[in-house]
């Protein structure tokens, strides 16, 4: 189920294994709520995104999206590894989307915290559309 | 147009506790199947304290009513208007359930693109842990649509 990886041999251009969301439910986004205790309506009253946001429903938490490019690294490597993890949010995401999180390792350098891979990671729909993309650093000895 | 006698705003420090069942609905509504993020057995098994906070967990830490939604009030925000722009963490040592963080939250700048059509909030929180060692920092940018 995890996959680990050899930070060793890890070289730019370097792809790592892709999460996917599958399609995010109301359900999902509701658990997320409480887990987050992000309780923002936009997020889970679909009367308040419509009338108050105009918005044509509610729409998914920008850090549910983030959250899942994490577990890009949490799925691959241990949670001392991880330095850094940064993220813009490109587009609203919404209900029934289906996100596929992808990360390539764009250079290894040598910081003062030690040598870090800084790895490009996306989210996108099925369609191709980015609806968030970033960074997360790996340190790697 | 947000008040920019803000800008470097300081509040009041906070202490805040790591809960583990809200980290499992957390881990649970992420489908985290890497288990020293969901078993305790098997994170004390690898030497954690407990279950390990996931890395955007502390999001959570720093999203209590007190310290966001008066925020937003003091700031003059609808939340109808609000959008997350942009995120960052940084990270120290690893948190795990149990551990008291205590944060200290700022104004790090206000700004506004687009004529005045948007406006943009950035906000950091630094977090140690209970052995003084530091844990995070959380900067976040919020994008308020005015037009």
């Amino acid at each position: 189920m995890i996959e680990k990886i050899d930070l060793r041999a890890l070289k730019v251009g370097d792809t790592l294994p892709s999460v996917n969301t599958g399609p995010i439910s109301r359900h999902t986004i509701g658990l997320y709520a409480a887990g987050s205790a992000d309780f923002n309506p936009i997020h889970t009253d679909s009367d308040f995104a419509k009338d108050k946001a105009g918005l044509p429903d509610v729409i998914v938490h920008g850090m549910f999206v983030m959250s899942y490019l994490a577990k890009i690294a949490t799925n691959t490597v241990t949670p001392e590894a991880i330095k850094r993890i940064q993220t813009q949010f490109r587009a609203m995401t919404n209900v029934k989307d289906d996100l596929t999180c992808k990360g390539v390792v764009e250079k290894i350098e040598q910081t003062e915290q030690g040598k870090i891979a800084v790895v490009n990671v996306s989210a996108s729909r099925g369609d191709g559309s980015v609806v968030a993309t970033g960074e997360i650093d790996i340190l790697l000895s | 147009m947000l008040d920019k006698s803000f800008i470097n705003y300081e509040m009041p420090p906070f202490e805040t506790c790591l809960e583990k069942g809200q980290m499992e609905i957390f881990a649970r509504a992420l489908n985290e199947k890497n288990s020293i993020y969901t078993d305790e057995e098997v994170a004390r098994a690898q030497g954690y304290r407990s279950i390990v906070a996931m890395p955007t967990y502390v999001i959570r830490l720093g999203t209590r009513d007190d310290l966001i939604y008066s925020m937003f009030d003091m700031l003059k925000i609808e939340l109808s208007r609000l959008l997350h722009g942009e995120q960052e963490f940084k990270f120290g040592q690893v948190s795990c359930a149990g551990d008291v963080l205590t944060g200290k939250k700022k104004i790090v700048d206000i700004f506004e693109k687009k004529q005045g059509a948007l406006s943009f909030l950035v906000t950091s929180i630094e977090y140690t842990n209970q052995y003084g060692a530091f844990v995070c920092s959380d900067q976040c940018t919020f994008v308020i649509r005015n037009s």
